[in-house]
């Protein structure tokens, strides 16, 4: 018996003085190590929003998760319904899974559980969602609700940094800001039915781990169910949890802690106690049947198991049928001479314009790399109010980019700056509407026109000394750019390096449309770096050193493809040579024929009549700058795989812009340095962005962000809540996914293919403990690519086998 | 001569009256493409508005002996509508706003599954507002008044599956219809009291020496206390923080709209209502109260838009204090700039973001350049007040509070880099020019109103120099702040409490099956898993 058993009473005043023992301690860091990071949303780079749970396969997560009543990984069933009558999901698809898998499911059962409708999923394992079944708080809430607002409410307030002008003085910790409202939080009290909450609320401990073993104590839960309750209750209030994770994060990469995280759970774990002791007679026994129902619960969960995960494999099987076919073509041999090599983003919306460019102009060869070019740098400018991380989230900035100030619309922005600190002035209010209310009659046409290129001047500054980069660092990034792109064979005359960014207005989740690979933010300024750094005569010489050559007959010119508008624009270098010259022109003369095939392709997709390609480019322009429109373009919709092979092997194919390309040639990378890059960086973070895409749509209420014409910005780039209250909002809006009548997204884990010898992908996998987590734990399938006998081999936790896909 | 004054007036009469039924007629029509016809309609009655407009500009400059236009009874379809110039402005403003809107939402709401609902009842609160503006009879007015209120009520409860949009739809449903008990009630002793509700007769009636009866000044007491629910003025405020549970257009609509008809309603009464020391008394104390408290509230709030929804319960305040001040051009101005400015904030609440992360934001000024640069500007200001015709008390007062309002931007810009300073001196002039010129615009004769202006000089500067203490002192010291976020939870506090008084006794309507929270059934599944 717990301890709380024998001191309980109905109205006794919470007593905290629970020891935080080890095993607590240990639960509590386990919950918290959880929680996967949200980024605020000027740098909202996509996450697997289940990262943190990877170590376990997916199908057990699923599990877990539906046990705990906290989520669920499988789309639900009136998906798949509408996919089969589409005829994705077919009974050959279906029986060929099965044939794969040790499961009891046959194609009736299949069927059989397909047919009949989703049913409720159990109730989350909180004490708030134990008491919304027995009362209702006088307010036609539901507990749940009004707890999650408190705690969104207290996390508003502690994080944010910008939005309000009058602020109290900081509190130290998250917890102590919160007890400071709780405090006066009468009406909740009384709603509860205990008035003593107040005191019994300000007596509490400031430890955050103090608090939750209090509440650990009170619920009488045993030390096993711990840790499972802790994650319900961070799954309860994820959104906020994921962005006290992602404060985290940031601290570690600085070499720093920040533990906001466990006064999320201890506020959250407060208010649980506090609804068990103040609840009805029943819940408390409901309460405790509910825990001693563990393996019912768990029994429940796995029902249909094997049915849910042979139709999700099989609505995968389908598409990995389709690119197999595309992959093991024989590929046409080209033997002209390569003009221009054009390095793209290996986004999936890359694909489309490489295939455009390539018909367009066959002495052209294209090129995937990472978008950020392997510049691990933040940008600061002397009139930018913070510096933007250019690098994927998972790498630490070793580099600043400090830029001067823009010549053009410096006037503009100060004076919009200026107007802006009246805004956050409560006496300026009255004023400053009359003056220029009246005025603003004339914003309302909203278009704002396209913004020029940034051409400031930069320098590189090493953050370790504070000082400018040696010419062996700028070899040393040029010579991981050229071998990372597989660059390290003969280079064209002109080498054009194409970032990407999005353009779009009123936008809180533009980030989610940006360059992944540059944390959110727009490829252009890596892109024209990288084109410096290597256009450099000081680089090039020390790159010799190196065992890399690129001779003066090559120049690198940096680019940028406007993803809304597909436009391309290059930067023209100033010293070109004639034949240099001739080329060049043939690229920007490709680039706009590709733009042209490319927005011809997308427009049925965006509801454009593909008649006129003037008109295409007009609806797009529109699309581009207008502040009314919440689906701007399709971002990442529909990715589905990750191919690292070279660009021969899937040249003469249309993958339908739903695959990551990275060019990797095998014969340049005898040491497989390169292979392990790829399958640890851009590999996950094609993962990150494939599985944020996933989980929006599977469940969108705990890992989607709802509607977007209910977002409300909080902090001004925390976050959105959806309409007034309740969780900070991670993941996709329902508009990013759907197009108001049918899913665009098809949620499918990533299809990685790898044109490697399958003993160096095991080595990488012996290596890295997360490759192999995704790996076999089915949080993505990887394949290998096998020239020779053209036949795809797939790596799963079973080890290698030949897959059936290659027998078609 | 082509055009006579009273055809060009016959003719802005016509395409007054025209705006309302085209907005009509096209919500209840249920046709393909919703949106689109909703925004073809809006568009079609913004374009009547505007040409109302331009025939009554006309038939003024036609009869220059009579500009201000004492009577604005319409010649053609008098007694129940009327035409004067605060009338046109608020028509095209509604209409204008209603296109725009519509025009907003024609990408925003593509394909959202409450189309062709939004679009209907957008039309009909159009329709029902721009009654409200050309009405010449006060029982024709509140029934407009309330039906522009009930289409409202229907946008904000258009996602039936939406429990919270239910709720809040539900607390504004129960504090509108408080309110539409006062204004009924208030007709009845208008109507009793002057044996008439002709706006006209009323105003007629308030001109004459003749004391008000004690009936008629308990008629624009009620009138005033149904205004000031509806303009969500303390403590009754509350509905208006919550409603930001259906789409961003809805918003702006409500913002910028609908919560302004009883300022504009108070207006068309002005006479009467200068005239009712008691309501004026009411008026005052809330829009006074409101507009303080409110101002320091919104600056608390962590999300865009509930610091919009407090910056419109805080310019309601000052809003229904000018009208309360018997300064109704100011109060026109106020009205129809803070619209077009809150519907265009609201719209563009998304890009928040994207203002972060590319406008600068500069350091707090200290103290003394604070100081400097209100005295600077006020005495950069008021020269050119004076030069607009203002009595030297009121320019000063006038002139002070601009110093107070500006000094923030221009102390800060001055203090920082040679750009901003640039950019802040620039600012500030345009904002005078801004300020000036629009009170210059409202203040002509066409308006045919009047304004006490030392008195809502007076207040302006109270509420202002209140304001601007409060902001200096705030920022010195953290306690006081501390205690400006606990009256903030206090209001919060108060309003949960009515909430859930309210929802006792008058439960809102549950959301329907596809529940955000279905708990219920999940608790019915469980006891399944028990049980098996």
């Amino acid at each position: 018996m717990s301890r709380a058993d024998s001191t309980r009473g109905p109205r006794a005043p919470s007593a905290h003085a629970a020891a935080v023992t080890p095993t607590i301690r240990a639960a509590i860091d386990a919950a918290c190590e959880s929680v996967a990071p949200a980024w605020p949303l000027d740098r909202a780079v996509a996450v697997n929003p289940l990262w943190k749970h990877i170590d376990r396969p997916i199908e057990q997560i699923d599990l877990e998760l539906r046990a705990l009543g906290a989520s669920q990984l499988v789309i639900d069933r009136a998906y798949l319904r509408a996919r089969r009558a589409e005829g994705a999901l077919t009974d050959r698809a279906i029986l060929s899974v099965i044939a794969e898998r040790p499961g009891a499911a046959t194609l009736d059962s299949v069927l059989a559980w397909l047919a009949r409708d989703e049913r409720p999923a159990l109730a989350p394992m909180t004490v708030a969602a134990r008491r919304d079944a027995l009362d209702r708080p006088p307010v036609q809430h539901s507990w749940r609700e009004l707890v999650v607002d408190r705690v969104s409410a207290a996390c508003a307030q502690h994080f944010d940094r910008d939005q309000r002008s009058i602020r109290s003085a900081p509190s130290p910790t998250l917890l102590a800001r919160w007890k400071r409202s709780a405090r006066d939080d009468r009406w909740l009290h009384e709603a509860m039915g205990d008035r003593s909450l107040a005191e019994g609320w300000s007596a509490l401990s400031e430890e955050p781990d103090a608090v939750i073993a209090g509440a650990l104590a009170t619920l009488g839960l045993q030390p096993v169910e711990h840790e499972s309750y802790l994650r319900a209750l961070l799954f309860d209030v994820l959104g906020w949890a994921s962005y006290a994770a992602f404060l985290q994060w940031d601290a570690r990469l600085r070499g720093a802690s920040d533990d906001a995280l466990r006064s999320v759970l201890a506020i959250r774990a407060a208010y649980d106690e506090a609804l068990l002791r103040t609840g009805p007679p029943a819940l408390e026994a409901q309460w405790r049947a509910a825990w001693k129902r563990r393996e019912e619960r768990e029994r429940f969960a796995a029902e249909h198991r094997e049915e849910r995960w042979v139709a999700q494999r099989a609505l995968e099987r389908s598409f990995q049928w389709s690119l197999a076919r595309s992959l093991l073509r024989p590929t046409p041999t080209d033997a002209t001479a390569i003009e221009a090599q054009l390095v793209f983003c290996i986004d999936v919306r890359s694909e489309g314009m490489r295939r455009a460019v390539e018909r367009r102009a066959p002495s052209f060869a294209t090129l995937g790399f990472a978008g950020f070019f392997g510049l691990p740098i933040a940008a600061t400018a002397s009139d930018d109010p913070q510096p933007s991380a250019q690098l994927p989230a998972l790498l630490a900035p070793r580099y600043r980019l400090v830029l001067g100030q823009s010549p053009r619309g410096a006037l503009s922005r100060a004076l919009r700056s200026a107007v802006r600190t009246l805004t956050d002035a409560p006496a300026s209010g009255f004023a400053l509407v009359d003056a220029t209310g009246l005025a603003q009659a004339l914003s309302y046409g909203g278009a704002r026109g396209k913004p020029p290129l940034d051409r400031r001047s930069f320098s590189l500054i090493d953050l370790a000394n504070d000082k400018p980069l040696t010419v062996e660092q700028r070899a040393a990034l040029a010579a991981g750019l050229l071998r990372g792109a597989s660059l390290t064979g003969p280079l064209a005359p002109v080498v054009a390096l194409i970032g990407h960014h999005t353009r779009c207005a009123n936008n809180a989740q533009r980030a989610s449309l940006e360059c992944g690979a540059c944390g959110g933010h727009s490829g252009w300024l890596n892109a024209r770096i990288a084109a410096a750094l290597l256009n450099d005569p000081e680089v090039r010489s020390a790159l010799v050193a190196q065992g890399v050559s690129i001779t003066d007959e090559t120049i690198f010119v940096a680019g940028v493809h406007e993803t809304t508008t597909d436009a391309v624009e290059l930067d023209k270098p100033e010293q070109l040579t004639p034949a240099q010259e001739a080329i060049f022109q043939r690229i920007v003369d490709t680039l706009s024929l590709a733009s042209r095939d490319n927005r011809r392709e997308r427009a049925p997709q965006l509801d454009i009549a593909p008649t006129d390609d003037d008109v295409i480019e007009r609806a797009l322009e529109r699309r581009a700058s207008d502040w009314s429109e919440v689906r701007p373009e399709w971002g990442l919709v529909a990715n589905a795989a990750f191919v690292v092979a070279p660009r021969a092997q899937t040249r003469a194919t249309d993958l339908q812009r739903r695959v990551f390309l990275h060019e990797y040639v095998e014969a340049l990378d005898p040491s497989h340095a390169v292979l392990e890059q790829i399958m640890t960086a851009p590999m996950v973070v094609a993962h990150w962005i494939n599985f944020q895409y996933y989980a929006s749509m599977v469940d969108p209420a705990r890992f989607g962000s709802g509607d977007k014409t209910l977002h409300n910005v909080v902090g001004q780039q925390l976050g959105v809540l959806e309409g007034a209250a309740g969780d900070l909002r991670i993941g996709l809006s329902r508009q990013s996914l759907n197009d108001g009548e049918r899913w665009v997204h098809e949620p499918l884990r990533l299809t990685v293919v790898i044109d490697a010898a399958r003993d160096a992908i095991d080595a990488v996998i012996a290596r890295h403990p997360t490759v192999r987590s995704l790996v076999e734990g089915d949080w993505l399938h990887l394949f290998q690519l096998d020239r020779a006998s053209q036949a795809l081999w797939q790596r799963d936790a079973g080890g290698w086998r030949r897959s059936e896909l290659s027998e078609r | 001569m082509l055009i006579s004054p009273s055809l060009a007036r016959a003719l802005a009469e016509l395409f007054a009256i025209l705006a309302p039924l085209i907005l009509l007629s096209a919500s209840l029509s249920s046709a393909a493409r919703p949106l689109f016809r909703a925004a073809r309609a809006a568009q079609l009655a913004a374009g009547s508005s505007l040409a109302a407009a331009l025939a009554f500009a006309l038939s003024a400059l036609l009869a220059p002996s009579a500009p201000s236009a004492p009577s604005g009874a319409l010649a053609l379809s008098s007694p129940m509508a009327r035409l004067d110039s605060p009338a046109v402005a608020m028509l095209v403003l509604v209409t204008a706003l209603g296109a725009g809107i519509a025009r907003f939402s024609l990408r925003y709401l593509d394909r959202s599954p409450h189309a062709l609902g939004y679009s209907a009842w957008t039309l009909r609160a159009l329709c029902a507002a721009s009654t409200v503006v050309l009405s010449n009879h006060l029982a024709l007015t509140v029934a407009a008044w309330i039906a522009a209120s009930l289409s409202l009520h229907q946008l904000l409860s258009l996602d039936r599956a939406r429990a919270a949009a239910q709720r809040a739809a539900h607390s504004k449903f129960i504090v509108s219809r408080s309110a539409d008990v006062l204004l009924v009630l208030a007709l009845f002793c208008i109507g009793y009291a002057a044996r008439t509700l002709h706006i006209d007769a009323l105003r007629a009636i308030a001109s004459r020496p003749a004391p008000l009866s004690p009936l008629m000044h308990l008629g624009v007491l009620l009138l005033a206390l149904g205004v000031v629910l509806k303009s969500a003025q303390l403590p009754a405020h509350g509905w208006l923080s919550r409603v930001m549970e259906a789409p961003t257009p809805i918003s702006a609509l409500l913002h910028a709209g609908v919560v302004n008809i009883g300022a504009y309603v108070l207006l068309t009464l002005a006479p009467l209502v200068d005239r009712s020391t008691v309501a004026r008394a009411a008026l005052l104390t809330a829009g006074v109260t409101t507009a303080v408290v409110g101002a320091l509230v919104m600056v608390t709030q962590s999300n865009i838009k509930a610091q919009l929804a407090w910056s419109t319960i805080a310019q309601m305040g000052f809003l229904l204090a000018q009208c309360a001040c018997g300064a109704w051009s100011f109060a026109l101005l106020h009205l129809v700039a803070h619209s077009l400015y809150k519907a265009h904030a609201f719209l563009s609440a998304s890009g928040v973001v994207d203002r972060a992360t590319t406008l600068r934001r500069h350091r707090a000024p200290s103290a003394t350049a604070l100081a400097l640069s209100a005295a600077g500007i006020a005495a950069a200001a008021i020269g050119p007040i004076r030069w607009a015709g203002s009595a030297p008390i009121e320019a000063t007062a006038s002139a002070i509070v601009l110093g107070l309002s500006f000094a923030p931007m221009l102390a800060s810009g001055l203090s920082s880099s040679r750009v901003a300073a640039v950019g802040a001196l620039v600012a500030t002039a345009g904002l005078l020019a801004g300020w000036i010129g629009a009170h210059q615009l409202i203040d002509a004769p066409w308006t045919g109103l009047h304004a006490q202006r030392p008195l809502a000089a007076a207040v302006a500067l109270l509420v202002t120099a209140a304001l601007f203490a409060a902001q200096l002192a705030t920022r010195r010291a953290p306690a006081l702040a501390d205690r400006v976020e606990r009256l903030a939870a206090a209001l919060h506090q108060l309003d949960e409490r009515w909430t859930a008084w309210c929802f006792a006794r008058w439960p809102a309507p549950s959301a329907s099956q596809r529940s955000d929270s279905p708990d219920r059934a999940r608790a019915e599944i469980e006891q399944e898993v028990s049980s098996s």
